[in-house]
């Protein structure tokens, strides 16, 4: 588990990150969001031990990585945005080299880079100079080296960064490979990438964290209310009335659906309910043929522009 | 450490820069033996190394360059920082891995002593007191490159840096025989290593608080002191650059073939303080 706590970072007058807190648990895929600058980078720099904070405390599973750097960089392997590879050097001249320069014991390194090869899937090229591979195989030499020493915890800093699209369906299933068995946390500016691997998000914005919680949460907290789209075979006015009736509907509209004798309706429900079956079970009472009905979810990205945005209007406002 | 070590030493022999310095330094010190010993009969091999040293001011920087700079150019300086190593162990690692490159040619030159002996008589102490010193002056000479690497993520500026760096250690030899023994030189003198000291310590450390301590250790004792006392300052430049300067040490070992304790400690001193000043530079970044 990682625990950050007031984490400050500045550089000369300019404030990276401003006291953050947050926990990262065991056992998640966690998403690290921002718009550029707002200290992602900054903040996954610290937790690895490159970068030391101006204040607060990184905790990793209890290590301060302060007072006892090595202990806490024993925890957690590190894939910065730029893969940190020695290109006159095999992948497995390489992972043989990080292994040892991460401790493991010369008896069972062998074991430990044969399956994070395995693992990535570069067995085919394990002998050949890192300059020689496709971006593609380098950022999964990059990640095999994070899996070495056994850590509980991989820091993956924009790792689909570059990549074409067949490398980077490719990476995201082996990111979530790794979520499988260890906590995981990702950066990225793809937010459907992060909305498809993660089941945690953190938003920074600023050096601040506006947001620290799962999907299903994200979305309650920006929009509080549930919206259905459903079509309907039958009159307009009639279905509008037996949806007014039902408990917990709070607005009905209607449009155009296209289709013969068929009315559109776009259902605002309170949060907390799906009335999905309720509506279903009304209509078919009142013989209504619905045609099709969904609920509509909320995208990452306007979770994301709405917190951002007004993380920044709060900030404006405060400076103001 | 050790496996960076291993890491750089097969860095340095899997590419053209191992093996140009060793070739380069040993057809070299073989010119010199030719030219020294074996055209004129002469078993003096401190001779032809007396001669030898000026290919280190190019030789030693060549090879230094990519230490510490690469890895600022490529990132892996912010990736060994991830890694749980104390920044201490990367760079003696590094600097053991250069110092083990220098050690081949070295090791080679070892045995001329035992071919020189067809020609007569040889001073082993003094032919192996000089390739010691040799052997020592090239380690501070790695020590002072590797620093100067520290500093920069291009390779060509850190070879000049580096080139300039022989070239001023070089020329504090001729400075301590040509500087006039008036007390103001001296007292300028000083105040001039206390700029040059406040400069490396700013580069190093990037610091202002550190660069001004820096200065002001030197300069208010030595100002107090040149008003009370300027007799004091008499010839103190010239005797102190004397003393340091590492080129005057070998060409002492190496004209009267013995080692004394303060050169000794001399040669052993600059490695210590310019790796001490490479681990404060490589960790600059982590507190940028």
């Amino acid at each position: 588990m990682i625990e950050i706590k007031d984490l400050t970072k500045k550089y000369g007058h300019h404030t990276a990150v401003d006291h953050v807190s947050f926990k990262i648990r065991n056992g998640h895929i966690y998403g690290l969001l921002g718009p550029n600058g707002a200290g992602k980078s900054t903040t996954m720099n610290i937790i690895a031990g490159c970068l030391s904070p101006t204040e607060g405390t990184v905790l990793i599973n209890g290590y301060d990585v302060c007072d006892h750097p090595l202990e806490a960089k024993r925890q957690i392997g590190y894939l910065p945005e730029q893969p940190p590879l020695f290109m006159d050097m095999t992948p497995f001249e390489y992972l043989c080299f990080v292994a040892e320069a991460k401790g493991v014991k010369d008896d069972v390194i062998d074991r430990q880079v044969k399956e994070a090869m395995e693992m990535t899937d570069i067995l085919d090229v394990k002998d050949r100079l890192i300059r020689n591979l496709s971006k593609g195989y380098r950022q999964r030499v990059g990640i095999a080296q994070t899996v070495l020493g056994n850590p509980d915890i991989i820091i993956l800093d924009e790792p689909t960064v570059g990549l074409d699209p067949k490398q980077l369906t490719e990476i995201r299933a082996l990111i979530r490979k790794l979520g499988e068995k260890l906590t995981v946390i990702v950066s990225s500016h793809i937010l459907s990438e992060i909305s498809e691997l993660c089941d945690h998000v953190i938003i920074l914005s600023g050096g601040h964290v506006v947001a620290d919680d799962d999907m299903a949460s994200l979305e309650a907290r920006v929009s509080p209310e549930k919206t259905i789209r459903m079509t309907v075979k039958g009159d307009g006015t009639g279905i509008r009335e037996i949806l007014a009736g039902i408990n917990g509907v709070l607005e009905v509209e209607e449009g155009s659906s296209g289709m013969e004798g068929c009315v559109a309706l776009t259902v605002r429900t309170v949060s907390g309910e799906d009335l999905r079956d309720t509506i279903f079970f009304a209509m078919a009472e009142a013989r209504y043929a619905v045609i099709s009905m969904d609920m509509v979810e909320q995208s990452l990205e306007s979770i994301f522009l709405s917190l951002t945005g007004s993380s920044e209007a709060a900030r404006k406002e405060e400076r103001d | 450490m050790f496996a960076v070590y291993k890491r750089e030493f097969r860095a340095y022999m899997s590419n053209v820069y191992g093996w140009m310095f060793m070739a380069v330094l040993l057809l070299f010190v073989g010119f010199m033996v030719f030219r020294e010993n074996l055209s004129t009969g002469v078993p003096y091999l401190e001779y032809a190394l007396l001669g030898s040293k000026y290919v280190l001011f190019l030789m030693i920087p060549i090879l230094c360059m990519r230490s510490m700079a690469e890895d600022r150019r490529n990132k892996t300086d912010m990736f060994y920082l991830s890694l749980p190593l104390r920044t201490r162990s990367v760079v003696v690692g590094k600097y053991l891995a250069l110092l083990t490159v220098y050690a081949i040619p070295c090791a080679v030159i070892a045995v001329y002593p035992v071919l020189l002996r067809v020609f007569g008589v040889v001073n082993f102490a003094g032919a192996y007191s000089s390739l010691l010193s040799f052997f020592l002056l090239g380690a501070a000479l790695i020590a002072v490159c590797q620093f100067l690497s520290a500093l920069t993520d291009n390779l060509v500026v850190a070879a000049v840096l580096g080139v300039l760096g022989c070239l001023l250690l070089f020329a504090l030899t001729i400075l301590a025989y040509i500087l006039p023994s008036a007390p103001i030189v001296s007292y300028v003198g000083i105040l001039v290593l206390a700029i040059l000291a406040a400069v490396v310590a700013y580069l190093s450390t990037r610091s202002l608080m550190v660069t001004i301590v820096t200065a002001a250790v030197l300069v208010i004792p030595a100002s107090l002191i040149y008003v009370l006392e300027a007799d004091v300052f008499r010839g103190l430049l010239p005797a102190f650059l004397e003393r340091v300067a590492l080129f005057a040490q070998f060409d002492n070992v190496s004209t009267y073939g013995w080692f004394s304790i303060p050169s000794l400690v001399l040669f052993l001193s600059y490695p210590v303080f310019f790796v001490f000043l490479t681990i404060r530079a490589a960790d600059r970044k982590r507190f940028a």
